[in-house]
């Protein structure tokens, strides 16, 4: 017992003669440590605050303030060249589809912890083979509430539940058979979206920001008549049950200066199969061959790289192109897109 | 490259007069550092960038430490304690910055 006493007492004096040893600094020593830590006070000097308006499609989850709102029209170009067909080929359109899709966006604070959002405020105009359609969209009403704040470590998290009403035109669509009249779904859907987002300062100088978001859309069935967004013909007398949709979001934006920022999404959207009940219609009228009506499984996954100058923290222009590269059953197409946001106080 | 002097040698060897000069000068230089870096956290509004001068204000304190005991002055190590505390008491919030400016101020009178 005496033995193990003496060699533990021998242990700990051991210890503490080397933590003596190692606790003295000679001058030169302490000269190195002040010129380092001066180094990274110069450094951390030249940190700045980083702007952001972007990016163009990945929801954040930071909350608006109460007693600020902010607005962010968009104005998207699609330029739909090729299909996705059900093997993920893609096949070229005789005739491009483009669409010119302008839309606004007004989110106001409510409370620290909840906000409120009118977002795709939004027209359509489509143009293909010649023919030409359009009108007012879909309106989306949506609240988010805040589930966690930005720490040092920890992300921004948020929860939002969006309303779509719909208020675009979905059925009676002209006989052409392009549904270029169809500006919205017809059905009322609920998308519950969880967000998160952080920003990283890997680099003094380049701080970026991070975003990560999943939502899941249900959608209302919807009744409908004649040509319609889902397909349908002469005397189509039906009700369509659109598939629920799977969003997955990511984001990054990095910071080449506190006003230049880059920007990249990573969109992936998956929707179920659109069934139909009901007299599906015909192709021609009075005609016996039945129309289509709905559709299989369809996904795609697209990227939207962008560049964003920001003249304050609170006004910023965006701009970049979204384009798929990747489907099934959905369109192959690209996107021109120009944004800008401003926030400001309401009282 | 380690240092090769003994334990002894280091921890209780009288301090030469040029050491002495040395070691002080730091400590005034470890007082400016803290002060500035104190003076950028309290502008600062962004939380990394508030930690980053945390960082700074961290090795200074250190700075401050070392030089107090290689010079073995009791005095300035009360001082060091004193403005640790209100360094503890301004990352709590519960002091004003303006207090460990204070104390900052009274530490580099000191050497």
């Amino acid at each position: 017992m005496k033995k193990f006493l003496a060699l533990f007492l021998l242990c700990l004096g051991s210890t503490a003669l080397i933590a003596q040893y190692e606790e003295h600094k000679s001058p030169e020593q302490i000269e190195q440590e002040l010129q380092s830590a001066e180094a990274q006070f110069q450094r951390a000097k030249k940190m700045f605050n980083p702007w952001y308006t972007g990016p163009l499609q990945t929801p954040g989850a930071s909350m608006m303030p109460p007693g600020s709102g902010n607005i962010q029209p968009y104005l998207y170009v699609f330029d739909n060249y090729a299909k996705f067909d059900s093997e993920r080929k893609s096949h070229k359109l005789s005739s491009h589809l483009i669409s010119v899709n302008p839309t606004v966006g007004v989110q106001f604070g409510m409370t620290p912890s909840t906000d409120i959002q009118l977002s795709n405020v939004q027209g359509f105009g489509n143009w293909q083979n010649g023919h030409s359609g359009g009108g007012f969209g879909d309106l989306n009403l949506q609240l988010g509430f805040l589930i966690n704040k930005e720490s040092r470590y920890a992300p921004a998290m948020k929860f939002v539940i969006k309303e779509v009403f719909p208020t675009g035109a979905y059925q009676h669509l002209n006989s052409n058979g392009l549904n270029l009249g169809a500006t919205g779904a017809g059905s009322y859907q609920s998308q519950f979206t969880f967000a998160m987002s952080k920003v990283m300062f890997w680099d003094y100088l380049h701080p970026v920001n991070a975003r990560l978001a999943f939502s899941y859309v249900l959608p209302t069935s919807v009744s409908v008549r004649g040509f319609n967004n889902y397909g349908g013909g002469f005397g189509t007398h039906a009700k369509v049950h659109p598939g629920n949709t799977f969003n997955v979001d990511a984001s990054i934006e990095i910071s080449l200066t506190q006003r230049w920022v880059l920007a990249t999404d990573f969109l992936y959207t998956a929707t179920n199969r659109t069934r139909y009940s009901g007299f599906p219609g015909t192709t021609e009228s009075g005609g016996s061959e039945l129309a289509s009506i709905g559709g299989g499984y369809n996904d795609n996954l697209s990227l939207a790289p962008a560049i964003e100058y920001n003249w304050s923290p609170n006004l910023g222009i965006l701009g970049g192109v979204w384009f798929s590269v990747y489907g099934r059953n959905s369109n192959n197409f690209v996107c021109g897109v120009i944004s800008f946001a401003w926030t400001y106080k309401v009282n | 490259m380690r240092n090769v002097e003994g334990p002894n040698e280091g921890a209780s060897s009288p301090i030469s007069p040029r050491d002495k000069i040395l070691y002080e000068q730091e400590y005034r230089r470890g007082v400016e550092l803290f002060q500035r870096a104190l003076s950028e956290y309290d502008k600062a509004d962004e939380i990394h960038k508030k930690d980053a001068f945390r960082e700074v204000m961290d090795r200074a304190m250190q700075v401050l430490n070392e030089t107090a005991r290689e010079l073995k002055r009791s005095d300035l190590m009360d001082q060091n304690q004193k403005i640790a505390q209100s360094y503890q008491g301004l990352q709590d919030k519960e002091i004003d910055p303006s207090q460990l400016a204070q104390k900052l101020k009274e530490a580099k009178k000191t050497v």
